[in-house]
């Protein structure tokens, strides 16, 4: 019977991608060893992303009660001198995590890549995150604005242009998509109208971006999502200091004028840098990068595609026993009437699996004493015969010509 | 080449014909030197394999299996350098004068010897008396590069006794598949997961473990002799701490007496 092998077990080890992987995989099996299974950073990195979601929601809702999305108040809300000392300390935090959060993201991304985690089954969360990762960059995006200055002006350019970009692209221009994608945000009429919009988005988008959190980890069951306490602290400490360390806020920045752009404006690493590449490229053809590079991520699983059929279970011999839903990692299990089910006779609940759920690990097949479940390309059937095989040539000493022939056709 | 197995030496220059014709096989003492060394053919250099013919008589496989022609076995004596202490196919067969005899080759040829005994410690685990039976291992694919250690029957690399089976996840391996091997003469049976935390499917690691130690079922039953199994952690570019490991514990194994 055909067995179905990952493709991890086919690669050449000289290959680039493959060094890039066992890199990866060394700093993780080192970082283990160091910081110990509870604590180590790489086996949590989607907890990490989480926790400083949180962290960033948190201030945000503290952030509500000393910002007003008003052009006047907001200009420089934590930058000018008279401005709260204690907003302008959540309001760097906030602006902390939420850099860390771009940069646990992208750590989470390459980890999972790198891992081969993003295959088969499993390609679903991966396009999920990739969803996540476009919202979080809008949430960047809008969020920077909502400081109401000159930087905040360049943003809003470069977004706009950045929205407007697929009408100027060859054939798709036709559509007019770019108009539908800016309409929202710039078709305001006036500054309080834009700012409300963009607080809008920034908030707004927050709470998408939550229900598409859950979204994302549905199928993970149970999702380690909480850091342990120790890590919740360091975390937060790096958060700070980050904030205190690395102001953001640029107090010679003039406010919001639309009358009068800025001529330049300072590249930082972290809020304009990726625009660094508009100047050069121009929106179109940034445009035209940026969506070409979130397809090829999104259907990167489809390259080498692994597919490996779900797990079946026979309902005639499942006795209800829960033993394969508390071991499956990808609620890919879930518990029906057994009266429902035509056939079985049985009362009580039988286990059924939902195959767009299952990665075909097999770890329900090694949970269930009963035998009901299988991997239709590794039965158990094949598994034993397979045991029995090789205990049988191993019993007979003195007689193994079944080994020999085979020792010699390798020849 | 003759295996005493009272002695658990090799002597490379006497009695190779005995064997030839006793064993049914023909190779029967052989099979897992041999199947080592067509196992390392491909993996050794010139010079290694020059070496080896110059100190150990080379098996030809290419004869039929347990059937020696007379005309082959006279080709074999031609062959073997000459001795004069060496004893003749009868003699040897008679079993007289053997225990001088082996002395006195012992004597002679104690390089040759010696070269043959390495091989056997090396290769054969604990006494040098006993030949390995089977040790299977259930392997997950993505804890050990099993390209570098598994060969195209599933047997591994230098080490043929060992027979692997490949699982998506370690989580996937029953402990009555375990018991069930132990059961039917396995000598010893071995699991290899990732790191707990590291695992590739989340939590197969963290399950089999549980299994392992009674923390979760279904479990290893307790009257299973423990001393036959173990459980390995590994990772994919810990190639050589899992064969130490693992090397570990094959020489932890209790030896099975001849009568079992």
């Amino acid at each position: 019977m055909k067995r179905i092998v990952p493709d991890i077990q086919r690669h050449r080890h000289s290959s680039i991608r493959w060094r890039v992987r066992r890199f990866v995989n060394t700093l993780e099996y080192y970082s283990f060893r160091f910081f110990g299974m509870d604590n180590c950073p790489f086996g949590q990195s989607g907890a990490i992303v989480l926790a400083c979601l949180i962290l960033c929601a948190f201030t945000g809702v503290l952030l509500l009660f000393f910002y007003v999305p008003v052009p006047d108040q907001a200009v420089n809300a934590f930058s000018k001198p008279e401005a709260s000392r204690l907003g302008r300390f959540i309001q760097e935090t906030h602006r902390a995590c939420a850099d860390i959060l771009v940069l646990a993201i992208l750590l989470h991304m390459i980890r999972i890549w790198a891992t081969e985690r993003f295959r088969g089954p499993r390609s679903r969360n991966w396009r999920k995150g990739l969803v996540l990762l476009v919202v979080v960059g809008i949430l960047g995006w809008s969020g920077y604005i909502l400081e109401w200055n000159e930087r905040a002006m360049v943003l809003i350019a470069w977004g706009q242009e950045l929205a407007l970009s697929p009408n100027k692209w060859p054939l798709i221009g036709l559509l007019r998509i770019g108009s539908l994608l800016s309409f929202p945000i710039f078709s305001a009429q006036n500054e309080s109208d834009l700012l409300l919009r963009i607080f809008a988005l920034h908030v707004g988008g927050a709470l998408i971006l939550i229900i598409l959190l859950m979204w994302h980890l549905k199928r993970i069951t149970p999702p380690r999502i909480f850091l342990p306490i120790r890590a919740w602290i360091v975390i937060s400490i790096l958060v700070i200091m980050v904030g205190q360390m690395m102001p953001f806020y640029d107090e010679s920045l003039m406010a919001f004028n639309p009358f009068a752009p800025p001529k330049s404006i300072h590249v930082d690493i972290i809020t304009t840098f990726p625009f660094l590449f508009y100047s050069i490229l121009g929106a179109p053809l940034l445009g035209a990068i940026l969506l070409i590079a979130f397809l090829g991520l999104f259907f990167l699983p489809d390259l080498r595609p692994y597919k490996a059929p779900a797990a079946c279970i026979n309902e005639l011999l499942c006795d209800g026993c829960r033993l394969c839903i508390q071991d499956c990692s990808y609620n890919a299990i879930i518990m029906v009437p057994a009266n429902r089910v035509v056939g079985t006779g049985k009362n009580g609940e039988i286990a059924r699996i939902i195959p767009n759920y299952c990665s075909a690990c097999g770890v329900c097949v090694g949970s269930c004493e009963a035998g009901a479940i299988d991997l239709p390309d590794l039965p158990q059937a094949q598994i034993l015969e397979r045991i029995e095989s090789i205990c049988a040539r191993g019993s007979d000493v003195g007689n193994r010509k079944d080994i020999v022939p085979e020792v010699v056709n390798d020849i | 080449m003759t295996f005493d197995t009272a002695n658990g030496k090799f002597n490379a220059s006497e009695g190779f014909a005995k064997f030839i014709s006793e064993s049914p096989t023909g190779l029967a003492p052989f099979e897992e030197e041999s199947a080592f060394l067509l196992d390392e053919f491909e993996n050794a250099s010139p010079n290694q394999l020059e070496e080896f013919e110059e100190t150990i008589e080379t098996i030809s496989l290419s004869e039929p299996v347990g059937e020696r022609s007379q005309e082959g076995e006279e080709e074999v004596r031609e062959d073997e350098t000459p001795d004069e202490d060496s004893q003749s196919f009868e003699d040897v067969a008679s079993g007289e004068e053997e225990t001088e005899d082996i002395e006195t080759a012992s004597e002679e040829s104690e390089t040759e010897s010696l070269v043959g005994e390495e091989i056997v410690r090396e290769k054969f685990p604990e006494e040098a008396g006993r030949i390995p039976q089977s040790v299977i291992g259930f392997v997950c694919r993505h804890a050990v590069d099993l390209s570098s250690i598994m060969d195209s029957h599933g047997r591994m690399i230098g080490r043929s006794w060992i027979h692997l089976i490949d699982f998506p996840c370690a989580g996937m391996v029953k402990p009555s598949w375990v018991e069930h091997a132990i059961n039917k003469g396995a000598e010893g049976v071995f699991v290899v997961a990732c790191y707990p935390g590291t695992c590739h499917h989340r939590r197969g690691a963290c399950v089999i473990h549980g299994r392992w130690n009674g923390l979760r079922q279904p479990s290893l039953s307790e009257n299973i002799d423990r001393k036959r199994l173990t459980l390995i952690f590994s990772n994919v570019i810990e190639r050589e701490e899992f064969i130490e490991k693992l090397e570990n514990f094959l020489q932890d194994i209790p030896a099975y007496s001849m009568d079992d």
